[in-house]
């Protein structure tokens, strides 16, 4: 038995070989193939020259592993049957088939489409080497006309490097930063439909359920020599027993795994109102508990975004122990949990379930019964007393308010708030020196809520099976897509997108993130100039990060806009940023209006009338009579008749939009906003 | 699953106010949620009805806007700071906001022809006229408890008179005024969103999670 450490993550290390690097090899070879898959198991070393790995980690390439001629397929038969020999004639420790064993079950796990059980082939087309994200289908193309390429060993040579990560690789970690950019290149899986997801996220995901796994289980060793593995006390000697299978539709053949876990969904809320400018400091409180959360529980954090964390956690797992620093402080969790056979479990699972028992759909309801399968909503909320006497704090209202008195003002603010006031200004100028200049500011905050995500990702896979295969077996295809790693690989480019964002910006003193580290919001000096810039550099970066996206009222990020007089309360503005049923873009000129537009609207918009310089004496007395009829009749009568001198407004109201909608757009951009 | 038997006012209101506890500054804002605390306190004030009761505003028939105003100081004679505060206001195609209270029909007597046509005031800043409400309509109705997310706000120890049974709470506070109308203590509240079994009319969205 190798001493050295077993690294889930380097599992798939050879979907990063170019194909050219087989065929070179055929020569050497001839007439076999230098080795099959992706994996090395069966690599020709000797006649290739090259020296195989013996680390614990070797044993990883085997995940795949069956043999015809035995009828052998390491994902059904016993672990006591694993007869694997290496190249070199080793046979694996006991403790290697148990990494082995745990790694298959978090392959399956982490898959996007399970592949436990579903023998599928492709949809007949060729494998596709480079990634294709749903959201931003030519990322691919782009890159590689930037000069990226996504095989990180492209010769022959680079074969010794590769077995090198395999035998002296220290870390996932260090394997995932080295190689961070072929791998989000390579899909998990190059046959379409499945090649939607990065490897580079499939392998994180290994990883993590791997090692939840490996904490949680033991190799048990029985009186007759026999080896199992427990999981809570029930053991299992094939992946199989394990999780299961992975229907959950259909009369027969419910196939109980007998391990469960759960996947939580935890939104990460607050009940305090931002009275002062100070009070944003909880936003930095809260990117600082998560951190901790995210670094203490960095294998059970699945993903974290700023208001959202995805856990993977055994049954028992206590979740109040897990968010103890974010209670501390007085946040809340609303938490959507589903338990189920690691088989069936996956990020969608709960609303299927729902669905199901709202249309009391029996045929699933009856596998996902007989697989003891549920789903919790829970709130983790902080231990309050069941009376305070006033004063209640003014801001948290969780806790006994003290008196503050600053100057004439009276506050009357609990210790916590108070400490997270005294975090110090997180925006000095904005009531030094941004106060005294102008009147009116713009708030915006980016939003990406994540129940849209998952009907997007849906949607939008289910269609591209549609468009891409015809198969008997799509709705199978379908039914056990799991967007888990597709929802991190959009969370990532999101905060690229926002990350970008503030870049553009850079230099400008106009406009301020005012939380440090916190991406999601901004404010700036109202000017027509400046808020077209924002709206036109997020249509931009959206354009480039997120082309295939819906963007409209279904689209998963949003960017909402306030404008008002500088002292307008926070908190408004904050109560505005977390409406509901948001938009692509939500903009509110406080007592002027409120409106939602789509990308096209806006593009429509801005392109074709604000862009448009002979117009806007026109709009102007649109906006008159606007404001003389409070009718929309009138503005359309208007239209029609100047619709030959005007004929970009014309249009505009011919595509469905709203007369309102443009107004209130040029009002904004070109400074008429005094209603 | 069973049902719960309640007493519906519809009320018709004009502008009100339903102040939130935070103030801070000279900016007030107003909630769309009653209080049971708002409706009981109401009840009590001008019928003499010492009932629980919780109320929602009807969807859409309604819309916030603000309000400024200067508090008097009759001490001083002066006008302090204007202070702003956000009330809710028909919108615009309604002529009222609609609200449903509902209070639990536990077969005690209820002065139904008292009631109907009533007028009182509910809410903040009535001395501004804000909160004329009219009982319109009154009918006994038969909710079915079904598992939900709710979406009222009411005292803790009223849960189990409008027949709830909490599944996983949010909690907040709400001000129980004291015998006198002087002071008072928060006491725990529950809040909008929290998972329960209720009757149908008190839930914002029904629900079928595992308990």
């Amino acid at each position: 038995m190798s001493t050295k450490k077993f690294i889930p993550e380097l599992h798939d290390i050879g979907k990063l070989v170019d194909g050219k690097v087989r065929d070179n090899l055929k020569i050497k070879t001839k007439p076999e193939k230098p080795w099959e898959g992706h994996v090395f198991c069966n690599f020709k070393f000797k006649k290739c020259g090259f020296s195989q790995p013996t680390s614990a980690s070797w044993w990883g390439q085997y995940h795949h592993y069956s043999d015809k001629k035995s009828h052998f397929k390491i994902t059904i038969d016993n672990i006591n049957n694993w007869n694997l020999k290496d190249t070199l004639g080793n046979v694996p420790s006991q403790e290697d088939k148990y990494n082995l064993f745990l790694l298959i079950l978090a392959d399956h796990m982490a898959s996007s489409v399970s592949r436990a059980t579903f023998n599928f082939k492709g949809c007949g087309k060729s494998n596709q080497d480079g990634i294709l994200k749903l959201w931003n289908r030519n990322f691919y193309q782009i890159e590689t006309n930037k000069g990226k390429y996504w095989a990180a060993f492209k010769d022959t040579n680079d074969l010794k490097i590769l077995f090198d990560e395999i035998e002296n690789c220290k870390s996932g970690k260090v394997f995932l930063n080295k190689y961070k950019d072929s791998l989000l290149l390579t899909p998990e899986d190059k046959s379409i439909p499945k090649n939607v997801t990065s490897l580079y996220t499939h392998l994180k995901l290994v990883g993590k359920i791997y090692r939840v796994l490996r904490k949680n289980t033991k190799l048990v060793k029985e009186r007759n020599g026999s080896v199992s593995v427990e999981y809570f006390g029930k053991k299992v000697n094939t992946i199989k027993e394990a999780e299961g299978g992975n229907r959950t539709t259909g009369n027969t053949n419910i196939d109980k795994g007998k391990w469960q876990a759960r996947l939580a969904k935890c939104r990460i809320k607050f009940p305090h109102s931002f009275v002062r400018l100070r009070d944003l400091n909880l936003l930095s409180k809260k990117e600082e508990c998560i951190s901790n959360i995210v670094n203490r529980y960095e294998d059970e954090v699945i993903f974290a975004s700023s208001d959202f964390i995805i856990l993977f956690v055994t049954p028992n797992q206590d979740l109040k122990g897990i968010f103890k620093p974010l209670l501390d402080w007085n946040f809340y969790i609303e938490i959507n949990e589903t338990l189920a056979d690691l088989g069936i479990l996956n990020s969608i699972l709960d609303k299927k379930i729902l669905k199901a028992r709202e249309s009391n759909d029996k045929t699933r309801l009856n596998v996902l019964t007989s697989r003891n399968t549920k789903v919790y909503k829970k709130y983790l909320i902080p231990d309050i007393p069941e009376e305070i006497t006033p004063p209640i704090c003014e801001i948290c209202q969780r806790r006994r308010g003290v008196e503050r008195v600053k100057g004439t003002v009276t506050e009357y603010v609990c210790d916590k708030c108070q400490e997270i006031r005294d975090m110090g200004e997180p925006f000095k100028e904005y009531a030094t020196v941004w106060e005294k200049e102008g009147d009116k500011v713009c708030w915006f905050k980016f939003s990406l809520d994540q129940d849209k995500l998952e009907t997007w990702l849906q949607k939008t896979f289910k269609k591209y099976i549609k468009d891409n295969c015809n198969l008997k077996n799509a709705q199978d295809l379908y039914d056990e897509f799991r967007p888990l790693a597709l929802q991190i690989d959009f969370n990532k480019d999101y905060k690229e997108m926002t990350e970008e964002f503030w870049k553009t910006f850079e230099g400008n003193n106009d406009i301020k993130s005012p939380v440090a580290g916190y991406y999601e919001v901004g404010v700036f000096k109202y000017s027509p100039e400046l808020t077209k810039k924002v709206i036109e550099t997020f249509l931009s970066l959206f354009e480039r990060y997120f082309p295939d996206c819906d963007s409209d009222k279904n689209s998963p990020i949003s960017l909402s806009l306030s404008i008002t007089n500088i002292k307008y309360p926070i908190r408004e503005h904050w109560r505005f940023f977390e409406k509901d049923s948001k938009y692509f873009m939500n903009i509110r000129y406080h007592k002027v209006f409120d409106e939602n537009y789509t990308k096209h609207e806006l593009e429509n918009i801005i392109n074709k009338i604000i862009g448009v310089e002979t117009s806007s004496s026109f709009l102007h007395r649109l906006i008159l009579l606007k404001k003389k009829f409070r009718s929309e009749i009138h503005i359309n009568i208007e239209v029609f008749n100047n619709r030959k001198k005007y004929p970009e407004i014309y249009e505009a109201i011919c595509k469905g939009i709203k007369p309102s909608k443009f107004l209130n757009l040029y009002r904004i951009l070109k400074g008429d906003a005094n209603g | 699953m069973g049902s719960g038997e309640f007493i519906e006012l519809y009320i018709e209101t004009d502008s009100v106010v339903i102040g939130e506890r935070p103030k801070g500054g000279i900016f007030r804002p107003c909630q769309s949620v009653i209080p049971s605390s708002t409706v009981e306190g109401a009840l009590r004030h001008y019928f003499g009805l010492k009932v629980p009761a919780v109320g929602f505003f009807e969807k859409d028939t309604y819309e916030f806007d603000e309000f400024t105003y200067s508090v008097n100081d009759k001490f001083l004679n002066i006008s302090k700071i204007p202070l702003t505060t956000c009330y809710l206001r028909p919108k615009k195609s309604y002529r009222k906001i609609g609200v449903r209270v509902y209070i639990p029909n536990n077969n005690t007597v209820f002065p139904k022809s008292e009631l109907q046509g009533a007028e009182f005031q509910m809410g903040a800043l009535k001395s501004k006229g804000f909160g004329m409400s009219k009982i319109i309509k009154i009918e006994v109705i038969k909710s079915e408890i079904k598992q939900g997310l709710l979406k009222a706000k009411l005292s803790e120890e009223e849960i189990k008179v409008f027949g709830i049974e909490l599944v996983s709470p949010i909690y907040g506070y709400l001000f129980k005024p004291d015998k006198f109308s002087v002071g008072g203590i928060y006491r725990r509240a529950l809040f909008p969103d929290s998972l329960v079994r209720a009757p149908e009319i008190l839930l914002k969205e029904v629900t079928y999670y595992d308990e």
